[in-house]
């Protein structure tokens, strides 16, 4: 396994110096801003039900508040990693040099995958120690701790899930911004149609939010990301509706939503592979 | 997912087998059975114009192009079949136009392809310093690959490609956008990794730098291989290696219509006040003939050399001889 040590390192000196990675770094650190802008403010009042009581002063703990923070960011993280992974190379010609080199395509792209997981898996969980920090800091608590490595993994999976919609784009075109907008305007106009679609079908504003969350459940990719939403909402019991909606859903859909998900992301994969390994460079 | 591949070799024998190459782009036919070989030691120029097929060829023999039809064997292994990517560990190949990635600084680039190539990790550290001293950039290890020029680019996408002792060297147009200086030094590696048993093919669209450097040549054109041997074969065989451009003291059209009369003359143009084109029918030198001839008749000779043939023009004689059909 010399071949995925090498690829995983030379992916993840590349990922390194991307713009990106940057951002990553902030949002890392975005809970112990926020908290500091919280505390800042001068607040003190407990809105344990609100899922951003924390700018207000809520009683903090890792998950309401706190852990959201990063969270918030699943999709367009995946989306921004995963537009140049296979498609930056190729771009700039240095795909050339490097597919030169004993690896195959499929370690090539084994390597990158593997490379953006570690990157994944490195974020969330320096954002799950900020956000612990942070939640010391504002005087909160640490209650469902236990909880965390399910949420990061499924925030993981479902960063990776993005992060291949974007790569498969990127390898069938062979460019980056290209990819991350189409991923964007993927992801947009499935929340536009579901939306509508609840619209159309409930006119109870209480029923439709559920029917939206029924429908998102469904739909590859955006099940696994609102399967992360629901559990961070179950775990805190912060945002009453969510979390209600979400023990139901994760009761009855837990299993559907794993698979399709898991599937999803192994079909995008696949489809990139193929992509990428068909093309002349 | 690696397979080992133990190939034994003997020595002199052909490392590389190129056989009826194919490769269409759309409606572009760029290759059209391409064949050829590398023996150990070797030093083959494909050479052609642009637009011949030789970076497609090379291209799939790296792996990175694949072809419509056709086989590229490495030390006897098919290499276009899955698990040949194995193989280009004894490869090494500086591309046409050289694009490190910019993110990387000049030892870091180096250190991720050695690792790569699978040199043990206590290894790298020292290939990585002998290639930079070797191509002269040890100063700028630490440089960030964006800033470098472009020589210095094409400097160490050949350290790359020479760091890991390959059997086989593909450059393609190694010569390409060098200074005098940069292109001495590529010239001294090529000998170098010659003198070390290494099989070198390096594309070329000059004959006189497939000349300088190359044992044989395999000569391209549109897609196909118009002749396959040593360069002198090449000259002679073409035959177009005798013009002469003579500068005459003295009336020229006067000094033309007396070497019309030279058996060995084909034809005599004035091109300038002074300046004689002397097309000769054989390959042979007539040089110090024209030149005794024309001062015997009171001329004096300002200047006499050989006009080197362009390779279209060789291209176009050996299409001329009727031997190939380029429909």
């Amino acid at each position: 396994m010399t071949w995925l040590k090498a690829m995983v390192d030379y992916e993840f000196a590349r990922l390194r110096r991307k713009k990106s990675f940057y951002i990553l770094v902030l949002l890392t650190l975005l809970p112990i801003v926020m908290v500091g802008v919280a505390k800042a403010m001068g607040a003190g009042i407990e809105y344990q039900d609100d899922l951003w009581a924390f700018l207000l002063g809520a009683k903090v703990n890792i998950y309401a508040g706190v852990l959201i923070t990063p969270l918030s960011f699943l999709w367009i993280i995946g989306v921004l990693f995963g537009g140049d992974l296979l498609a930056s190379e190729v771009e700039d010609g240095s795909i050339g040099l490097l597919a030169s080199k004993p690896v195959s395509r499929l370690q090539i792209v084994v390597g990158k995958v593997v490379a953006l997981l570690a990157l994944f898996v490195i974020y969330y969980a320096a954002s799950t120690a900020f956000s612990i920090v942070a939640a010391k800091a504002a005087g909160g608590g640490l209650d469902n701790l236990e909880y965390a490595p399910l949420i990061l993994l499924v925030a993981v999976a479902s960063t990776l899930g993005f992060a291949m919609l974007a790569a498969c784009i990127g390898a069938y075109l062979g460019k980056t911004m290209p990819a991350i907008l189409l991923s964007i305007a993927v992801y947009i106009s499935t929340g536009i149609l579901i939306s509508v679609a609840s619209f159309i079908s409930v006119k109870n504003p209480e029923a439709m939010v559920n029917y939206i969350a029924k429908a998102s459940m469904l739909v590859p990719l955006t099940s696994l990301e609102s399967w992360t939403y629901f559990t961070y909402a179950r775990l805190t019991g912060s945002a009453t509706l969510f979390a209600d909606i979400g023990a139901e859903l994760l009761d009855k859909y837990y299993p559907y939503t794993t698979l399709e998900s898991l599937a999803t992301v192994a079909v995008l994969l696949l489809a990139a592979y193929k992509a990428y390994s068909s093309k002349d460079f | 997912m690696e397979t080992p591949i133990v190939v034994v070799r003997e020595p002199g024998v052909t490392i590389l087998e190129v056989e009826d190459l194919w490769k269409r782009y759309g409606a572009i036919q760029a290759l059209r059975g391409v064949s050829f070989s590398l023996d150990e030691g070797e030093v083959r120029a494909l050479l052609g114009p642009n637009g011949a097929g030789k970076s497609t060829t090379v291209k799939i023999i790296m792996g990175l192009v694949k072809p419509s039809r056709g086989s590229v064997r490495v030390l006897g292994v098919e290499a276009t079949e899955p698990g040949g990517h194995v193989l280009r560990r004894r490869i090494g190949y500086m591309p046409e136009t050289p694009q490190l990635p910019k993110w990387a600084r000049v030892g870091e680039i180096l250190e991720k392809y050695a690792a790569l190539y699978g040199l043990p990790k206590n290894e790298i550290s020292g290939a990585v310093r002998r290639t930079l001293d070797l191509v002269g950039l040890s100063d700028l290890r630490g440089r960030s690959v964006a800033e470098l020029s472009k020589g210095q680019v094409q400097r160490l996408t050949l350290a790359q490609a020479v760091m890991h002792e390959p059997e086989i060297l593909i450059l393609d147009e190694p010569l390409l956008g060098l200074d005098p200086e940069g292109m001495e030094l590529v010239r001294s590696i090529i000998r170098r990794e010659a003198a070390r048993g290494s099989a070198i093919l390096m594309n070329t669209h000059l004959l006189k730098e497939a000349e300088d450097v190359c044992d044989n040549v395999t000569l391209l054109y549109a897609g196909r291989v118009m002749y396959s041997g040593s360069v002198e074969e090449l000259k002679r065989h073409v035959s177009i290696a005798a013009i002469l451009i003579v500068d005459v003291e003295g009336d020229p059209a006067r000094a033309a219509d007396l070497l019309r009369t030279l058996p060995y003359v084909e034809g005599v143009e004035i091109v300038g006040r002074r300046r004689l084109r002397v097309r000769l029918t054989a390959g042979e030198d007539r040089s110090s003939e024209i030149s005794k001839t024309l001062v015997a008749a009171g001329f004096g000779i300002r200047e006499l050399r050989h006009l080197e043939p362009s390779l279209e023009e060789a291209f176009l004689k050996l299409v001329r001889g009727g031997a190939y059909d380029l429909a």
